[in-house]
Order: C-alpha cells, then structure tokens, then sequence
C-alpha cells in the first residue's frame, strides 16, 4: 500500500493511494503509518479520498494509527468517501476522529473536533 | 491455487449465484468481487452494494482467520439467492465451529474511552449485525454454515451465464 506525504501549512497530510484498507493490507498500512510518523508531532490528516472500502480490520488499523500518533499528535481525517464515512457514523468512531470535508477545511485556524 | 467458480442461475423470479473459494486472502477479495459485479448487474443500488460487500468481507474474513486459522487452503462456499424483495445468503465452511456453538453477540466497541484504552478490533460482529435483517448459524457433521438476509426491494435477474474455473 502507497502512502503520499506532503505537508502544507505545518499539517502533515498523509494520502492513502489504494482504494481500499482491508483485512489483506491493514498490517502494511499500520506499519507504514509507524514509519511516516515516526517522531512527529502536531497535526496528522489522513487523506481517504481513494478509499472506497474499509472493513473492520481496516478501521481497526486507522485506530492503531491514531494510537501511535498520540499523545505527540492528533489524527484527523479527510476527503471520506460515502461508504467509509457510513462506516464511521455505524460504529460511532465519527466522534472519535474530527474529521473534515475537505483539505482547506482542514486548513482551517481552528480545527474542530467533533 | 482455486479460482472463484461460479454459476449464476436465473429462473423466473428468483436468481441463485453460487460461488466456491479458498480461504486465500486473495481469492476472497476475488469473490467480493464477483458477487459485487453480480449485484451491479442485477441493479442493486450502490449504497446497498457497499454494505453487502463490507458484510460479505467481515464474514468471509472470520472464515478465513478463526474457522481456518488463517490458512489459506480452506474450502468456502457462498450462495446468493435473490426472491423479491430478499438477498438471502449463505456461506460455509469445513472449519473449526464458532466457538460455544453461536454467533457472537456482536456488541458494539466502547468508543467513549480514552486514546490509549481504543478498541482495535471487535468491529466485526457488530457491523455484520447492524447491516443484516436476520442472522443464524449452525455446526453440522463438521460443517459450518451462517445464513442471512438483506430485504432489498426489486431487482432485474435476467442473467443467466456460467463459468467456472478450475
């Protein structure tokens, strides 16, 4: 699994180029994740806007990411994609992410946390 | 390594879709796929599909993980039938049976915690509950098999084809 970073404004946006986070890569995932965070502190934003599948595994994985990050950073999400954010409305993790429509939203002075 | 095979079967108001795989992580997404370019024929809409397809994907990965214990050589059978308004389906198995004999209750993941006390996992059940209209499971002479239901109004089921692999 691909992972894209840049950062801008300070806010370091990390995208997920595969369409889906799954059972068969979650582990990839969580371990690229550790990589591009390693020491980081600040804002995280998870892009999402090519995922159009995640299953529990999947979340779980997004979870752990935001485990890792903590308490240095703050894992923040992006650009979801009708199913995902079902799912994250379903199991409640929508109060647990903020999570933004877009990246300028994102950019905002004052993120709001959900 | 076993391709999905499967044999899609239309008659008058109903319509059956049969597919055998392996555990294989694979062939799993390969029959997600399957049923998902089924279900895209027969009409059904898109946010039904992406349920269908997340439901599917938890149960066949607990198939996979638990059942077979992550090997990938396992036998998985899934059949779709469709009789308006109802997808009824019913996946088994030859593994190991759901432990106690029933279907885990499927609570719902404290989210209400602190950063470090988040569930990473226990997702699954839960997510298959909520999405289902009816859920059942049974172990017979070794075989497992979970049924269950989405009420998902008309569809078109005019497709008749077959193919199979290996």
């Amino acid at each position: 699994m691909q992972l894209e970073c840049s950062e801008v404004e300070g806010v370091l946006f990390i995208k997920v180029a595969a369409d889906r986070i799954d059972a068969s890569c979650q582990t990839h995932f969580k371990d690229e994740m550790r990589k591009l965070t390693d020491g980081i502190s600040g804002r995280v934003v998870l892009d999402l806007e090519n995922v159009v599948f995640v299953d529990s595994s999947g979340l779980g994985a997004i979870v752990a990411a935001m485990k890792m990050v903590a308490p240095r950073a703050k894992l923040e999400l992006v650009c979801l994609t009708p199913a995902v954010t079902k799912l994250f409305g379903l199991t409640r993790l929508d109060n647990v992410f903020p999570i933004h429509a877009d990246r300028s939203s994102a950019l905002k002075p004052v993120a709001k946390a959900s | 390594m076993c391709l999905p095979s499967y044999i899609p079967v239309a008659s008058g108001a109903a319509c059956r879709f049969d597919i055998r795989f392996s555990s294989d992580p694979d062939m799993i997404r390969a029959a997600l796929k399957a049923v998902s370019a089924e279900t895209l024929e027969c009409g059904l809409a898109p946010d039904r599909r992406a349920q269908l397809e997340l439901v599917l994907a938890e149960v066949l990965n607990n198939v996979a993980e638990h059942a077979y214990r992550g090997r990938p050589d396992g036998c998985i059978e899934l059949r779709m039938e469709y009789g308006d308004p109802v997808l009824h389906f019913s996946v088994e198995d030859l593994g190991v049976p759901m432990p106690g004999g029933t279907l885990p209750a499927g609570n719902a993941p404290p989210t209400s915690v602190d950063t470090p006390d988040m569930p990473e996992g226990g997702f699954g059940w839960f997510i298959i509950r909520q999405l289902v209209d009816d859920i059942s499971y049974q172990c017979h002479e070794g075989r497992n098999v979970l049924r269950f239901c989405m009420t998902v109004g008309t569809l078109s089921c005019a497709t008749v084809r077959r193919s199979s692999c290996l």
